[in-house]
């Protein structure tokens, strides 16, 4: 098994809204106001409204992501992306990383697993490849980059 | 190469070999949304990795076979150390049997008692890879 780089994937998102699920856990949902895509063969933008970035924090400043939003490539094709993930994290990065500050990103672990759902045509290796994602949280959003296992 | 303030690429570093021991399969049959549906009990197995050793003490494959040849694959796998410590391994994937990889490929998470010795278990994501006709699961940690 090896990594190849397929995907880079730059969005920028909306207001930060919490559930305080329990004491020290708490699940924020951040929708996604914009982005774009490309890699090799693909490229196109983030369907506006379509989704978002739902992390789960943790009591001891860890915690695991789901995501869930839609791809609309340059020739029209949709595809759904939907992504599970995990952090960790000391507690000071943490801190900063909550108070959406700059964090040098090779301080944190932050790996995601995303999934795509694409039509039948040239995406459709999409439907049958493993991924996985690195992120880099900036203010004004996040940057992914996703490698296919190979 | 990685320049100062970019994300790190990512790498796998092998972790475990687990061995599964899979029951009788069941079968739900076609399904309305395009596909077959079917569960493979897991009556047990081992694994052995980053100076573990263990047991398998439960967990299923729930495949949905699709019409467009690939199987969907969601795993849950319950470890248990020598020790006696228990984590639950879970994830999904794709198993193939035509194209550039033919075999299994899942992408796994795992839970474990936060203050137990597999804790750090559950800070990494990982990935599991089946070869056709190899007894062995390879689990490689995401670093």
């Amino acid at each position: 098994m090896r990594l190849e780089l397929a995907l880079e994937l730059q969005i920028s998102l909306g207001p930060r809204m919490h559930i305080h699920l329990a004491e020290g856990c708490t699940r924020g949902a951040v929708l996604i106001e914009q982005g774009s895509f490309s890699g090799p063969g693909i490229s196109g933008t983030v369907v506006q409204g379509s989704g978002g970035d739902f992390p789960l924090v943790q009591p001891d400043g860890n915690g695991r992501f789901e995501s869930q939003y839609l791809l609309r490539t340059d020739d029209g094709a949709f595809i759904l992306k939907r992504s599970t993930g995990v952090r960790h994290a000391p507690p000071e990065v943490v801190a900063r990383l909550l108070a959406r500050e700059e964090v040098d990103p090779a301080s944190y672990y932050m790996r995601m697993t995303p999934r795509f759902e694409a039509p039948a045509g040239p995406y459709e290796w999409l439907n049958r490849t493993i991924f996985v994602g690195v992120g880099q949280r900036n203010p004004s959003g996040s940057l992914f980059r996703y490698w296919k296992v190979v | 190469m990685t320049r100062p303030g970019e994300a790190p690429t990512p790498g796998l570093a092998h972790a475990f070999d687990m061995e599964v021991e899979r029951g009788k399969p069941v079968e739900v049959g076609q399904l309305a949304i395009g596909g077959r549906r079917s569960h493979i009990p897991v009556i047990g197995g081992r694994f052995t990795g980053e100076g573990m050793t263990g047991r398998l003490v439960g967990g299923g494959e729930t495949l949905f076979a699709r019409a467009d040849g690939v199987t969907v694959v969601e795993a849950v796998y319950y470890i248990e150390s020598a020790a006696g410590w228990l984590a639950r391994a879970f994830g999904n994937g794709y198993r193939t049997t035509d194209g550039d990889f033919i075999g299994t490929r899942m992408t796994l998470l795992f839970e474990a008692d936060q203050d137990g010795p597999l804790a750090h278990l559950a800070a990494s994501a990982f990935l599991a890879e089946q070869l056709p006709g190899s007894p062995l699961v390879s689990i490689s940690r995401i670093v």
